[in-house]
């Protein structure tokens, strides 16, 4: 079957779906079930009936604040009982999910802010968050500031030494658009590392990570949207941010034959693991990308995002690098290690970086012994690609797709590393690039815009050190503060 | 709480006796019928097992849905909120099927050739193209896409469901990757893999008429 047209067909399989036979009566069926446990519950229903009771009394919100307080209070500690339990329930089943312990305290600190069954769902892939509010390290700000129709208000903030997570709010004219978010400090005004939740939420998370500069306990948070600037100063509670471990390694990390890694510190705060260290390529290494890790004495690794000095054509006889890991102190458990996974690890060579794309041609050209190593995944294809706000770019982008195939990890869960530098002509400055490990090889996504007029792009490849073993080790915990 | 303070919830949240919760679900009920049904059989490939799930998840989000902050959740007002809970029935039924199903039917794979075939008779697929379609036609279609969706079955969960959700259910990669607890680069990475795997799998098949495959209990 000619490949396109099976595309399509295994799409149309995919997006359809038949019903069951004789599945006409399973609303029929379910909804007595479901009025059947409702009656079981009891105490939401019952709850519902005793507003009901008061319905007649009220016309307002605000009138039944005032004039049935005692009874609004004992119904709120009865909603309260009942919001433990659900969040309780969420917190738990995400627990089990990442395999995480759930602490019922979670629950309780939850109650403290609005919202909370949204906020919990942010705190998926962010074990150190979710730790840190475990343990009650969420600073109430509650701060709004208006211009011309749009609101911003600070809910909070989670803090560490480089990392802040920010809770905050729009309404109002642009209470749907992306907003940029900068964390003021002295000679440091931008905000690396922020991923977004929530947007459209009533509630949004950004997570900013500040790699190597300290977020002191004054300093102001600036919100952009539509060239209006809101400025919160914020002051941080010490009592709550300023918690850390550190842990020390006497002996570098050995990459095989391709380099090694000096560790210089490694610190664990109330949010993220960071680790600095100093990055030494073997000769004839041009350059390496890291998967670094701590793993705890019952093996289980987290893994460290990290950010070094990017590549460029001049070899790179050693580099600073910065990782950073979503774990608490709070987490830290017994025996730790450190260790780096050659399967997330890959090396480039100085012979490896002559690979390049003819976008006028949509040729591939490569110096690689075998030229089969590279092809292309999917070609040239004409996108609009657009902001978090959902804003289209004015530019019309071509996105090329590529994929390296050659390997093939074991650990389906493996993902997320980035290989691989690249460089475009005339003006990499406009060129946006997407690169992961995908299990059957190195999958890049290159977009340029159409009007760039860009005749030919470098990939410089990485390779996987897939048959390579490291073992992890023992690191020594050193102060605690 | 929000729905003291709050004015459209506050109000609608006060004047809704148990009757009327009992209305609303029957309503909510109505809204996503034929989706989960749809779903939990694209998941499970079973009726009895799909059965099931449908109701699993329905008893599964009414403990939410009680509850005055998810009145949206109930009576959604607008697109948005009717998106939003359609979303979050889906979610659940996902994460019914992973904790429990997936497992169930694991076993059932191992007894593979028998229940593959009985299956096939049920998941008989629904052509919506041409309106007048030649029979021959029709007949090559369903013996291809009867293929295709066994070649679905066969593949593992944790390729199928990512597929599922991006196809079927039009979640975008961050949506998926956030329900799965996956980087994106997983989730795409799963995506395209499982559609290889589906590929080579139908390669394998070599769908032409040289080959007779056995659909709906007919040879062809």
């Amino acid at each position: 079957m000619e490949e396109r047209l099976l595309d399509k067909k295994i799409e149309k399989v995919l997006s359809e779906q038949a019903l069951p036979e004789n599945s006409e009566t399973w609303a029929k069926e379910t909804l007595p079930l479901m009025i059947e446990q409702l009656g079981s519950i009891g105490t939401a229903a019952d709850l519902r009936d005793q507003f009901d009771g008061q319905t007649g009394l009220i016309g307002t919100a605000a009138d039944l604040h005032s004039k049935d307080v005692n009874k609004t209070k004992v119904s709120k500690k009865i909603m309260r009982g009942i919001l433990t339990v659900a969040a309780s329930f969420i917190i738990g089943t995400y627990g089990l999910m990442i395999g995480a312990k759930f602490n019922p305290s979670l629950a309780e600190n939850m109650m403290k802010w609005p919202l909370v069954g949204q906020w919990v769902e942010y705190l998926v892939g962010k074990p150190g968050l979710k730790s840190a509010i475990e343990h009650d390290r969420y600073q109430p700000i509650n701060e709004s500031i208006e211009i011309d129709n749009t609101e911003i208000t600070l809910n909070g903030v989670v803090a560490d030494q480089q990392t802040l997570a920010v809770y905050y709010s729009i309404t109002g004219d642009h209470a749907e658009e992306f907003v940029e978010l900068s964390l003021e400090i002295p000679d440091f005004k931008a905000a690396i590392g922020i991923d977004f939740s929530g947007m459209g939420e009533e509630v949004r998370l950004s997570e900013i990570k500040t790699y190597g500069h300290e977020i002191p306990s004054q300093f102001s948070l600036a919100f952009t949207i539509d060239n209006k600037v809101f400025r919160f100063p914020v002051s941080l509670d010490a009592s709550l941010s300023r918690e850390s471990v550190q842990y020390e390694l006497n002996q570098p990390l050995e990459i095989a034959d391709y380099g090694k890694l000096e560790i210089e510190e490694i610190n664990v705060g109330v949010i993220n693991a960071s680790v600095k260290a100093r990055l030494l390529p073997a000769e004839g290494v041009k350059d390496l990308n890291i998967g670094l890790y701590l793993m705890d004495q019952n093996g289980d690794k987290i893994y460290f995002d990290s950010m070094g000095k990017l590549n460029s054509d001049a070899d790179v006889a050693e580099q600073s690098m910065e990782f950073k890991a979503s774990i608490s102190r709070f987490e830290l458990d017994g025996k730790m290690f450190i260790g780096i996974d050659p399967k997330r690890t890959a090396w480039q060579s100085n012979l490896l970086s002559t690979v390049y794309f003819d976008v006028s041609t949509e040729t591939i050209h490569s110096e690689l012994p075998n030229q089969s190593e590279i092809i292309v995944y999917k070609g040239r294809e004409v996108s609009a690609l657009s902001d978090m706000s959902g804003k289209e770019s004015e530019k019309p982008w071509i996105t090329y797709e590529f994929l390296r195939p050659g390997m093939f990890d074991e650990n389906p869960d493996y993902g997320g590393h980035e290989f691989g530098a690249v460089r475009m002509e005339p003006d990499p400055a406009e060129m946006s690039l997407g690169m992961w490990q995908a299990e059957d090889g190195m999958a890049f996504n290159i977009g340029v815009p159409e009007t760039s007029e860009v005749d030919r792009i470098y990939l410089s490849l990485f390779v996987p050190m897939v048959d390579e073993v490291l073992e992890p080790v023992a690191i020594k915990k050193s102060t605690s503060f | 709480m929000g729905w003291l303070k709050t004015g459209t919830p506050t109000q609608r949240g006060v004047s809704e006796s148990n009757e009327a919760l009992k209305a609303s679900l029957a309503v909510f009920v109505k809204t996503h019928d034929v989706m989960i049904r749809k779903l939990s059989y694209k998941l499970t490939s079973e009726v009895e097992m799909s059965k099931d799930l449908y109701q699993q998840t329905f008893l599964k989000a009414m403990e939410r849905l009680i509850l005055p902050e998810h009145l949206a959740l109930l009576s959604p007002s607008g697109i948005n909120e009717e998106k939003a809970a359609a979303n979050w029935l889906y979610t659940i039924c996902l994460n019914l099927y992973r904790d429990h199903y997936a497992k169930e039917k694991r076993w059932l794979n191992v007894v593979e050739p028998q229940y593959a075939e009985d299956s096939a008779q049920a998941l008989k697929i629904e052509l919506a193209a041409d309106p007048d379609p030649e029979p021959l036609e029709v007949l090559m279609r369903e013996e291809e896409l009867a293929v295709i969706e066994s070649a679905l079955r066969q593949l593992s969960d944790h390729y199928r469901i990512p597929l599922i959700m991006y196809y079927f259910l039009e979640y975008d990669l961050k949506k998926i990757s956030e329900v799965l607890e996956l980087e994106i680069s997983t989730v795409k990475s799963r995506l395209f893999r499982g559609r290889e795997k589906l590929r080579k799998t139908l390669a394998a098949h070599e769908l032409t008429s040289a080959n007779p495959i056995k659909v709906s209990g007919r040879e062809v």
